[in-house]
């Protein structure tokens, strides 16, 4: 993956070999600028390769137009940003519904698993809120049942706890922990923090856009 | 969902739905109550002078207008089919000629206009003009003047006048007539060489019997235009000349034109102004969003439902302004109809002095309010073609690295 900027390239990754098997939860790990944000973009689709492919499930994502690409991360991947990017206008229950509703899911479908997410991420009683009314912890835990609701085939992390403090970090980590066991929800995602990488189950680490180690714990 | 969004953007951030809505009211408020009075002060002024006096259309023998002689008069019975045009209101025919009125020791040139004293339409005219004495009445041979000929030959009622002219195919034309009353035709011109009688008398005097010099055309409608077609049609164009007030008075139809011009001129700075404003806030906008749609894109939401959210944003406020506006115009307009702005001082003379009324009504024409409110839609819908070029090309990378 080369990124041009002006008359500068630069090479944000490199030779990347990666296969994310169903149910693992991956952390990437690297330091500032090592390629981990434009890792997850090219498996989310967000950003494309100058060279390589992207294979999902059966789908070369790196083959489709761009509707059919947003179909598909409608589909199949849920996103969870380090700024929470919830829909300022929309509660906390309309937020996690909305993907739902852009899947043209009934009705009833759609609220009771709204309700099962937010009550999965204890946020039961906060369901009627806007993100301006919660706090950056309680705002990840929505976009954690937002990235949920379309029951996508994995979920994509790019640094999920960097705005929180360690405490509500260490209670999204467990909610997302939960739900990889129980749920088998596959999940990848990039952090800094220690204790973060500490509860990944395979770790990948990067360095200069190459991938230096892959170990599972 | 979609339009849930776009209701819920709306009052996301108040103060400036509220602005942006209120430049449109403004501009239609402004744009429509401009063009209401522009447009009746104009319909009044024509129904005035045109209306009244000269007659949206006008027949005369072929070449009269050109050459005011009494040889070019036609016969009345010539024009009696155009009675069953159901496009016409009425025909009132005139006669008009020159003379020399003498009264003791002066002598002036002035013109002779000979009305059918019976038609209501004339009666209406001639009436609100009269100033002194009576109306002209059937079977008499009195002459009403113009205010300023009263003055120049010194004349009180009940004097009579000599003329003296040319008649029909170069006989001599006399006679005597006593003045019945003063009028005041509004222009000083017209004033000054003014003489009024009978339809009768004219044609006694000009020797030309059951014969006319004009025919004024009332037409059914405001439509004068179906009229004249419709007449023309009807009359042999190498005996008659068909005429529209366009044709006999090409200073005023330029006067309209020209004012027009200046309104549209204003106009077209107020929708710069309007246009400008809402760029301004459609850019902020798009700006503020900017993240927001790189988000949706990226979550998996498609540009064409964005785009749609959008649209319904902007048509909910334009549609609102525009309603609003015309809520808070119309009663406006409609109460200034009804009871119209009167021009005082030296306003009043002088538009007076052109043979106005000095009263401005505004027109209640809905085409007005209609072309202004579809401008006004139409400037906003084309500001937020930004918008969605912006949404075209997001890429939801760039948008949320900002
Ligand atoms: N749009 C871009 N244009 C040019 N260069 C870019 C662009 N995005 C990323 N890069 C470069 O690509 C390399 C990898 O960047 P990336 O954002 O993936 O790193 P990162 O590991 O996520 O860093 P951080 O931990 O700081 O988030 C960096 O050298 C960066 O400067
Ligand atoms: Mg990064």
């Amino acid at each position: 993956m080369t990124y041009q900027s002006g008359d500068i390239k630069v090479q944000a990754l490199q030779n990347i070999d990666l296969t994310i098997n169903p149910g693992e939860f991956t952390a990437i790990v690297g330091p500032s600028g090592s390629g981990k944000t434009t890792l997850l973009n090219i498996i989310g689709g967000l950003d494309s390769p100058t060279k390589g492919s992207v294979k999902i499930n059966d789908t070369y994502i790196t083959q489709l137009h761009e509707d059919e690409l947003i179909d598909f991360r409608l589909h199949n991947i849920g996103f969870i940003f380090q700024s929470y990017n919830l829909i300022p206008v929309l509660t906390a229950k309309e937020n996690v519904e909305f993907l739902m509703l852009l899947q043209n899911r009934e009705e009833e479908f759609r609220s009771e698993r709204t309700l099962k997410l937010l009550k999965a991420v204890g946020l039961e009683d906060q369901i009627y809120k806007r993100p301006n009314e919660m706090s950056g912890g309680q705002q990840q835990r929505v976009a954690v049942a937002r990235a949920l609701a379309s029951k996508p085939s994995f979920i994509l992390a790019d640094e999920p706890t960097a705005n929180l403090d360690s405490k509500s970090s260490e209670n999204l980590l467990n909610i997302m922990q939960k739900l990889n066991k129980n749920e088998k929800t596959t999940f990848i995602f990039s952090t800094h923090d220690q204790r973060v990488i500490n509860k990944a189950n395979r770790i990948v680490t990067i360095e200069d856009g190459k991938i230096i180690s892959d170990t599972s714990q | 969902m979609e339009f849930k969004l776009a209701w819920r953007n709306i009052f996301r951030n108040k103060r400036r739905s509220i602005i942006t809505i209120s430049s449109i009211i403004f501009a239609v408020i402004f744009s429509v109550t401009m063009r209401s009075l522009q447009n009746g002060a104009y319909d009044n002024m024509l129904k005035n002078i045109v209306g009244n006096y000269l007659g949206y259309i006008q027949i005369h023998y072929k070449g009269f207008w050109k050459e005011k002689t009494i040889d070019n008069s036609y016969y009345i019975k010539d024009l009696d089919s155009l009675n069953n045009d159901p496009t016409l209101a009425y025909i009132n025919h005139r006669v008009e000629g020159f003379a020399l009125a003498s009264h003791e020791k002066e002598s002036k040139p002035v013109v002779i206009l000979g009305i059918n004293q019976t038609a209501k339409s004339e009666q209406a005219q001639i009436k609100n003009s009269l100033i002194d004495g009576s109306f002209l009445y059937n079977e008499s041979n009195g002459i009403l003047i113009g205010k300023g000929l009263q003055k120049i030959m010194n004349i009180t009622i009940g004097d009579s006048l000599i003329f003296l002219s040319q008649g029909f195919q170069g006989s001599i034309a006399s006679g005597i007539y006593p003045v019945v009353g003063i009028v005041d035709l509004k222009t000083p011109d017209l004033n000054k060489r003014s003489v009024i009688m009978s339809l009768n008398n004219a044609q006694d005097f000009f020797g030309i019997y059951h014969m006319a010099s004009s025919a004024i055309i009332g037409p059914k409608n405001e439509k004068w235009e179906k009229t004249e077609k419709s007449i023309s049609n009807q009359l042999d164009s190498s005996k008659f000349e068909v005429m529209n007030w366009q044709q006999m008075l090409p200073e005023l139809k330029q006067l309209i034109d020209v004012d027009r011009a200046g309104g549209t001129f204003v106009l077209i700075i107020l929708y710069s102004i309007l246009t400008f404003s809402l760029f301004g806030t459609v850019l902020m906008l798009a700006e503020e969003r900017n993240f927001e749609f790189g988000v949706l894109v990226a979550i998996g939401m498609r540009k064409s439902i964005i785009t749609r959210i959008s649209l319904y944003e902007t048509l909910i406020m334009s549609v609102a302004g525009v309603i609003l506006g015309l809520i808070c115009v119309i009663p406006v307009v409609t109460y200034f109809h009804f009871f119209p702005i009167n021009l005082s001082g030296q306003m009043q003379e002088v538009v007076e002095q052109f043979g106005f009324e000095a009263i401005i009504p505004t027109s209640l024409d809905p085409w007005i309010s209609l072309t202004q409110a579809i401008i006004v839609f139409t400037i906003t819908l084309v500001v937020n073609l930004y918008t969605l070029i912006k949404i075209k090309n997001i890429q939801p990378t760039k948008a949320m690295r900002a």
